[in-house]
């Protein structure tokens, strides 16, 4: 076979790439990176991976420990919950609640945010000003307290609780891009594209928005984590995803009563939880530092 | 020979703004009037701060002027759009490295004004035309697929250089845009500009503090002091017979910027 390529040639990474290889030197980034797939993918398939059917009761084997421990059977790997529910069934279908909805929440968000605020950073005065700020009253509420004033109104439902939990994050994702188009915009090379005679769109959408994606993932991540948070902290008081729904949080708030009897029905979704948002967060703090590692550089 | 470029009391005010009070008014242009002929370099010199950059911002439409009026080929070219005025005007800014942008590969960044200047041609054609530009400013058809950070200052000067003359336009102006090369790549990339006014004839505006490079390019030299136009004059007026001290200690190159031998390390 002909080699075309006689010369070695040194090729430098593209700016996507020297990321990524920054994110490959850090052991723990890439971890989280894999958690997170893997994650994802027990979500997309959960109906198909979950060995019995999450409501399913098995009356002879209530209270069941974990398989490593003596009392344990290997069918029920994770043990069962007072009612004989599989923990493992119960964990993979709940990643549904706590991870499917979150995402989806933050992915609302996101559009909408990135709209609004995309169209108050490319505006100017009061047009952008308006904009810009027509969310905010919402900011000066926890987000926690308001998704429990929304439910004080409309009743606990899980509907509800992604309305809030939206409705929250949406301001954060429009102050986002509105700041970050309005450090760009008066940098030198978007005056110098804005004098090739580029159109507004084509400004915005492949000038100035390579150079922002960065800022974005940072804030992706970071409303990921809050909602995964708050999705959590509402099923755990009941307000959020209700009781036989295999929520982790929910979950958490139903082991509480038998915490010394069986403490594996609270660590094993605690656990769950704790390194999805872990990982997440390792994951955008470690986006964040290969970005500003790769901006120091060139 | 006709005008190519007209200036015609343009001026350029900043109004400082703090808080609620109503702004100062900050002068960085009083109106001044100059003409430029086809084929023509003008030297644009002065202090730091007298207002040459914005000259050259505002011919190159990166400012607007607060008053005046600028023609080129009796066109008012101040009420031009960008996309039309890219035609007959382009700059080449200071920074290399920053005017152009990071995340997006050379070929495309100099596609971009071809893409709304196209007069229909197809993308093959455009594409053709990058590739013919990259050739006349010493860069390689494989520099398209490069991103800025890829490639040395002097490379990215001649992208910038690139990315003006792919318009074919009729004036470039460049603010300071070799200061920061080291002296041999400056000299290449003069004389590459210079080979390129011969072949295409564009006239020439640029910012300089070099007093050799003004020498050795321009036809004509404007000189700023505090905003104001001070002189203005072809190169051998200026140089044989300047009216003004400034002019003089601006122009007068060999002793002026040479070190005493005593601050000097001792090697």
């Amino acid at each position: 076979m002909q080699n075309a390529n006689i010369y070695f040639q040194h090729r430098e990474p593209s700016p996507l790439r020297q990321i990524w290889l920054h994110l490959n030197a850090n052991p723990f980034a890439v971890a989280a990176f894999y958690f997170l797939c893997a994650a994802l993918l027990i979500m997309i398939f959960s109906p198909w991976l979950v060995p019995y059917a999450p409501d399913s009761q098995f009356a002879d084997a209530i209270l069941q420990p974990p398989s490593w421990s003596d009392q344990g059977e290997i069918r029920f790997l994770f043990g069962t919950d007072d009612l004989g529910r599989d923990v493992l069934s119960r964990i993979i279908a709940g990643s549904v609640y706590s991870l499917g909805y979150p995402l989806l929440a933050v992915l609302i968000a996101a559009v909408i945010g990135i709209s609004i605020g995309a169209w108050a950073g490319m505006s100017r005065g009061v047009q952008s000003s308006t904009l810009n700020h027509f969310l905010d009253v919402i900011l000066s509420i926890p987000s926690l307290l308001l998704a429990l004033v929304i439910i004080a109104i409309l009743g606990p439902s899980l509907l509800n609780v992604m309305f809030a939990i939206t409705l929250v994050l949406i301001p954060q994702f429009i102050h986002e891009v509105h700041n970050a188009i309005y450090d760009e915009r008066y940098k030198e090379y978007v005056t110098a594209s804005r004098l090739n005679g580029v159109s507004r769109w084509y400004m915005f959408s492949r000038v100035i928005f390579p150079n922002i994606t960065s800022r974005l993932v940072m804030q992706t991540t970071f409303a990921l984590s809050t909602a995964i948070l708050d999705i959590a902290a509402l099923g755990f008081l009941g307000l959020g995803v209700q009781a036989p729904a295999p929520e982790w949080g929910t979950m958490l708030a139903r082991s509480l009563d038998q915490v010394y009897v069986s403490p594996w029905m609270m660590i094993l979704p605690g656990l769950a939880l704790f390194i999805t948002i872990l990982s997440i967060n390792i994951l955008g703090d470690s986006v964040r530092a290969a970005i500003a590692e790769r901006v120091r550089q060139s | 020979m006709s005008k190519l470029l007209e200036v015609r009391n343009i001026s350029k005010y900043y109004t400082h703004k703090d808080g609620w009070l109503p702004g100062r008014r900050i002068c960085a242009l009083e109106p001044l009037s100059f003409s430029l002929e086809r084929g023509e370099t003008l030297a644009i010199m002065g202090e730091t701060g007298s207002g040459k950059s914005t000259i050259a911002k505002i011919i190159a439409g990166a400012e607007k002027p607060s008053s005046g009026e600028l023609f080129i080929n009796g066109q008012a070219l101040d009420k031009m759009a960008d996309q039309q005025r890219c035609r007959y005007v382009r700059m080449i800014f200071q920074d290399s490295l920053r005017s152009l942008n990071p995340q997006i590969t050379v070929g495309k960044q100099l596609l971009e004004p071809l893409l709304f200047n196209h007069d229909g041609r197809s993308l093959e054609e455009r594409k053709k035309r990058v590739f013919e530009t990259l050739r006349k400013v010493g860069l390689l058809p494989e520099h398209y697929h490069f991103y800025p950070h890829m490639l040395s200052s002097g490379q990215q000067q001649r992208v910038c250089i690139a990315r003006a003359i792919v318009l074919e336009p009729q004036i470039i102006v460049a603010d300071e845009a070799f200061a920061a090369l080291d002296p041999s790549i400056r000299a290449q990339i003069i004389n590459l500009i210079l080979d390129l006014q011969q072949d295409m004839g564009i006239s020439f505006i640029f910012v300089t503090h070099s007093p050799e490079i003004v020498k050795h390019v321009s036809d004509k030299i404007l000189i700023m002091h505090r905003g104001k136009m001070i002189e203005f004059g072809t190169t051998q007026a200026l140089i044989t017979d300047p009216q003004e001290s400034l002019t003089a200690t601006l122009l007068q190159a060999d002793n002026n910027y040479k070190v005493p031998l005593h601050s000097t390390t001792k090697e």
